[in-house]
């Protein structure tokens, strides 16, 4: 049972849910960790792949580690602190026999070690006044005869120590919200905070692969010096993991999004989570994957415009112009708009109405009245098309107001 | 009339290679002339198109209505001002998603913009129409559209409404109003 082993003075859960990308057999105790990596060396390309792409993941979430390949997981934490990193197949258990006998301490349940300590030093004490030193003359004793000797715990450990006691670690899963830290205190620039989310994104992305989830919104939590908090969330168009995609998106949002006070810290949280299903790409119809680029750009416009600023039209039933469509992601079905007759209507509608002044000059008629919601400000609408010369413009007086407006161009 | 029907998409030989379509149109007015020319140039059957306007939004209802315009395949993005409306054609042309670009801004950018802009338009061989009153120079567009009245709106010359709907305008709607 191959084991990959990592352990840190650092919070390994966010590392943990990464690697769940290399193995599905991921187990976490406090700082422990270990991968059994029997079932995905070769999907991963070999040992010494797995291993790269491990330590690579480490990088990105520790500081320092420790790590070590071996046969099995209860030699893991001896051999590791005993500076070996990698062992093939089969050099584990003679290395291990060359190890002092304090070396017991480790081996074995990581679930039960440090709760065995005291009982074990005992252990390792009278193993050395007995003239036992090293593993390999532990285990040269007769099996039959150290649970004679040395009690059942002396038995357990020589089981452990001879990798003939088989051991069962539970599974880690994920529970935790995938959130991400920046503290801003010292960045002045955009570009500064920038190059600071990046490396959060990279976790998160390899946090969310490993859970085999895409993001569909985040929440930014914004900590000002002289202000309150602020929390903006950003929906997404489609779900991600990629982090320069999710970059591009936070980039375009951030640069529209101005504030006054100092930035303190900037907290990230991934709100919605969904299945990551990739498509099947062809080679020949690049359709689906122009599909995946043109949501990627909607969610960037929509990050920097606002998301009633881009996408795609929808119906919407008003009878007021500017509300009988809103722009959406996906693209809704062609034939989806109402086939009802309509009265003169622009193709373009400005947005806020601009003031319009009627004169001699302008050739006005009569197009429709309309009336806002009862529970808007404003009142009726008479609606006329102005025209001179080549222009055309859809024009309102408001009732209330006794104001003229331009809503639209012909 | 010159409605604009789907076949009108036809491959044209002339915007093969890509490049800028300048479309005057006044700043207030004349959008669905200048669309509709711009539209029987466009040549990209089952493309994504994309029109960014500032200062408003197209009325899809009206261009579903009145004109062929596949409107799920038109993304409409609202600029706040000019030159955001000739940044973002710019970087919807380097995306490579479109297979034609439609820019409406009441301002010209600078003759450097514009000619990156039809460098990726050639690069991506893209149509780029550039509906603006503003005056552009011409050694960097492809062609100049003129709208021509055929292609006024189909709307305003349909027959009057009947009697009973038809409302005469009250005198003092056509005088100025006192600023």
């Amino acid at each position: 049972m191959r084991t990959l082993y990592f352990t840190s003075p650092h919070p390994l859960p966010a590392f943990a849910e990464s690697c769940l990308r290399l193995t599905p057999k991921v187990s976490l105790f406090d700082r422990h960790l270990y991968l059994e990596i029997d079932g995905t060396a070769k999907l991963a390309g070999g040992e010494m792949e797995l291993l790269a792409q491990a330590h690579e993941q480490a990088e990105i979430f520790l500081e320092d580690f420790l790590f070590t390949l071996t046969d099995r997981p209860e030699w893991a934490q001896a051999l590791a602190w005993a500076g070996q990193a990698l062992l093939a197949p089969g050099e584990s258990l003679p290395l291990l026999k060359r190890l002092n006998t304090k070396t017991l301490l480790l081996l074995g349940d990581p679930q039960t070690l440090e709760a065995e300590r005291p009982e074990r030093e005992k252990l390792i004490g009278f193993l050395h006044k007995v003239g036992i030193h090293s593993l390999g003359q532990f285990l040269e004793l007769p099996a039959a005869s150290v649970s004679r000797r040395f009690g059942k715990l002396g038995q357990t450990l020589h089981d452990w120590a001879a990798g003939s006691r088989p051991l069962c670690l539970p599974a880690f899963i994920p529970r935790d919200p995938i959130r991400g830290r920046i503290e801003a205190d010292d960045l002045c620039t955009l570009e500064g905070l920038l190059f600071r989310l990046r490396q959060v994104l990279v976790q998160v992305e390899n946090r969310l692969q490993g859970r085999q989830m895409a993001a569909k919104s985040i929440a930014l939590l914004f900590n000002f010096e002289a202000h309150s908090p602020v929390v903006k969330t950003l929906q997404l168009t489609e779900g991600t993991q990629d982090a320069q995609a999710l970059l591009r998106v936070l980039k375009d949002f951030l640069q529209a999004f101005h504030w006054e006070s100092p930035l303190t810290r900037l907290e990230l949280e991934v709100r919605d989570l969904i299945s990551y299903q990739p498509g099947q790409l062809s080679l020949l119809d690049d359709s689906e994957s122009k599909y995946h680029d043109l949501a990627q750009y909607v969610a960037r416009l929509r990050a920097r415009f606002g998301e009633d600023a881009a996408g795609f039209a929808q119906w919407q039933s008003s009878h007021l112009a500017e509300r009988s469509f809103s722009l959406v992601w996906p693209p809704p079905p062609a034939s989806h708009f109402p086939s009802a007759p309509l009265p003169p209507r622009p193709v373009f509608l400005f947005s806020p109405p601009k003031p319009f002044q009627p004169s001699p000059q302008w050739r006005l008629s009569f197009s429709e009245n309309l009336h806002v919601e009862w529970w808007e400000p404003g009142g009726k609408r008479e609606y006329f098309i102005a025209q001179r010369g080549g222009e055309s413009l859809w024009v309102y007086r408001d009732c209330q107001k006794e104001a003229w407006f331009t809503h639209g161009s012909f | 009339m010159a409605l604009v029907s789907r076949n009108s998409y036809a491959f044209s030989p002339l915007t093969a290679k890509g490049g800028l379509i300048h479309v005057p149109s006044p700043a207030n007015g004349s959008t669905y002339t200048a669309f509709q020319t711009s539209l029987r140039r466009a040549s990209a059957p089952g493309a994504y198109l994309i029109w960014i306007a500032q200062g408003g939004l197209l009325y899809a209802e009206s261009l579903q209505k009145q004109s062929a315009v596949p409107v799920d395949r038109l993304l409409i993005v609202q600029a706040r001002e000019s030159a955001e409306v000739w940044r973002v054609g710019l970087e919807a042309l380097q995306t490579g998603l479109f297979g034609s670009v439609f820019l409406r801004a009441d301002q010209a950018c600078a003759p450097a913009h514009l000619r990156k802009l039809q460098l990726a338009a050639e690069k991506m061989r893209c149509e780029v129409f550039l509906l603006t009153p503003a005056a552009l120079p011409h050694w960097l567009l492809k062609e100049t559209l003129h709208p021509t009245p055929n292609y006024a709106h189909p709307l305003l010359h349909q027959p009057a409404p009947p009697a009973g709907l038809r409302r005469e305008l009250p005198e003092t709607h056509a005088e100025s109003v006192p600023v």
